[in-house]
């Protein structure tokens, strides 16, 4: 991770969702904007953007195409930059992207 | 770029599938066995080689043996998880693990009992499942070698081990993997997902004793948690494509019941869980026009077109020419019932 990545919080996180045995169309785009959070919660959120580690990972993971995989797409914004990447169920990706998508997704329920 | 005779353009397997099969089968370290298994179901999948797994004889196990396994995640990602029951142990506390450990086990009754066929794999392949996967997850898949549960966000999902069709679904795309091998995009996807549809009806079907005019034809009744003023019937309905929910948080169920209306975009990998509506329509016309029980006459219909008729890009088409010529074998009203289905949804 960039120094002024791990120095700058985000402004703003989006997780997106589609497919899975459940729903098949896109869902409506969740965003948390970081300057509304509490001040517990925007640390919790800093702790899970820096270990998602967004500026290491590739934009998408290559998709092996289980059936019913559920496909996630996350961005993260700072004031000058953002970066999202999409992963899919069994595609290798790193467990701490789920940690995040799955914040953001409690947080707006 | 790989210089060897027979790969691909950019994808090359420097271990031959025969040396990969004996280590996924006899190699002491799990977690070989695993790498093993996930790279021969990658080259057969790029090599459209599905005789690599289909050859491949896993623990070999006798027809009638039934091994079933039951990991938890813990709500984490990592796969399997921890084991917490073997086959011939009792139910325990979590409903999640008695379900898949159930269920599991009364899909494997079906493909045995009725379409003799002695697991995903017919050569006896242990059924793994994992339950307790992520947290607050609403979906169930197929990883290519076992079934995975999420406990649901309990608001909208309940918890995926709930319903016997959504896990005769997720097995029967194991027997898709090891058969037709059909390809998860588009037309072929849309068989995919059909073909799991009908047999986890079926397999409901079959468990409940239901004739075709008594069963629900809904695929995942109960799964979705009720909410007044909304309908959350179900995630699917193969009488009726396009009725399964309506709910302002959900949306409205996209499926089709015919070609008129079938969908062209490239969401959910090109609607394969929207498109097989179709076939699911077709399916569910000829089994009732055909009365009794669905899977005595219908099911092996459908089951002999999986796994010797069609092939990795199949289409409906495909399915439809299939199926009809299938259909002559069990008589002229059960072929007239097939050939009026298919037609009745536009193919």
């Amino acid at each position: 991770m960039s120094t002024d990545q791990a120095a700058a919080p985000p402004v703003l996180i989006e997780c997106q969702r589609q497919g899975g045995i459940a729903f098949p169309l896109r869902r409506p785009t969740i965003s948390v904007a970081v300057a509304g959070l509490d001040e517990a919660d925007r640390q919790a959120l800093m702790r899970l953007v820096q270990a998602a580690d967004l500026a290491s990972q590739p934009a998408a993971f290559p998709a092996p195409g289980y059936p019913d995989a559920l496909e996630t797409q996350l961005t993260v914004a700072w004031p000058d930059h953002s970066a999202t990447v999409r992963f899919r169920d069994g595609d290798g990706h790193p467990a701490p992207l789920d940690e995040l998508a799955g914040w953001v997704l409690r947080h707006k329920r | 770029m790989c210089q060897h005779a027979g790969c691909p353009p950019h994808v090359c397997f420097i271990i031959p599938p025969h040396m990969m099969e004996h280590v996924a089968t006899n190699a002491s370290d799990p977690t070989l066995r695993k790498r093993a298994l996930h790279n021969l179901y990658h080259q057969g999948q790029l090599r459209g080689m599905r005789a690599s797994m289909n050859q491949f004889a896993f623990a070999g196990l006798g027809t009638g043996t039934k091994q079933r396994t039951v990991y938890d995640a813990q709500h984490g990602g990592d796969l399997p998880g921890t084991l917490v029951r073997s086959e011939g142990q009792p139910d325990g506390q979590d409903v999640a693990v008695n379900e898949a450990y159930a269920y599991a086990g009364q899909t494997y009754d079906f493909y045995l009992e009725v379409m003799k066929r002695n697991s995903v794999d017919d050569k006896g392949m242990r059924l793994d499942s994992t339950v307790h996967y992520s947290t607050d997850y609403d979906n169930a898949f197929w990883n290519g070698q076992q079934m995975v549960y999420g406990d649901g966000d309990g608001e909208i999902f309940d918890r995926f081990t709930k319903c016997l069709d959504v896990i005769g679904h997720e097995l029967t795309h194991g027997v898709t993997q090891f058969t037709a091998g059909l390809t998860y995009s588009s037309q072929s996807g849309a068989l995919n997902e059909s073909f799991s549809d009908v047999f986890g009806s079926l397999i409901k079907q079959y468990a409940a004793g239901d004739t075709a005019d008594q069963a629900d034809w809904l695929i995942g009744e109960g799964l979705l948690i009720p909410k007044a003023g909304t309908n959350r019937t179900a995630l699917r309905s193969m009488k009726a494509p396009g009725t399964a929910y309506d709910d302002p948080t959900l949306g409205k169920d996209p499926q089709p019941a015919t070609m008129k209306d079938y969908y062209s975009g490239s969401d959910d990998n090109y609607g394969v869980h929207i498109n097989s509506g179709i076939p699911n329509h077709a399916f569910y016309l000829a089994a009732t026009a055909i009365g009794g029980k669905a899977w005595e006459t219908a099911g092996l219909i459908w089951y002999e077109t999986l796994t010797t008729r069609l092939q990795l890009w199949s289409e409906f088409k495909d399915a439809a020419a299939a199926t009809r010529e299938v259909a002559q074998k069990h008589g002229a009203a059960a072929a007239k019932a097939v050939d009026d289905a298919w037609t009745a949804v536009g193919l």
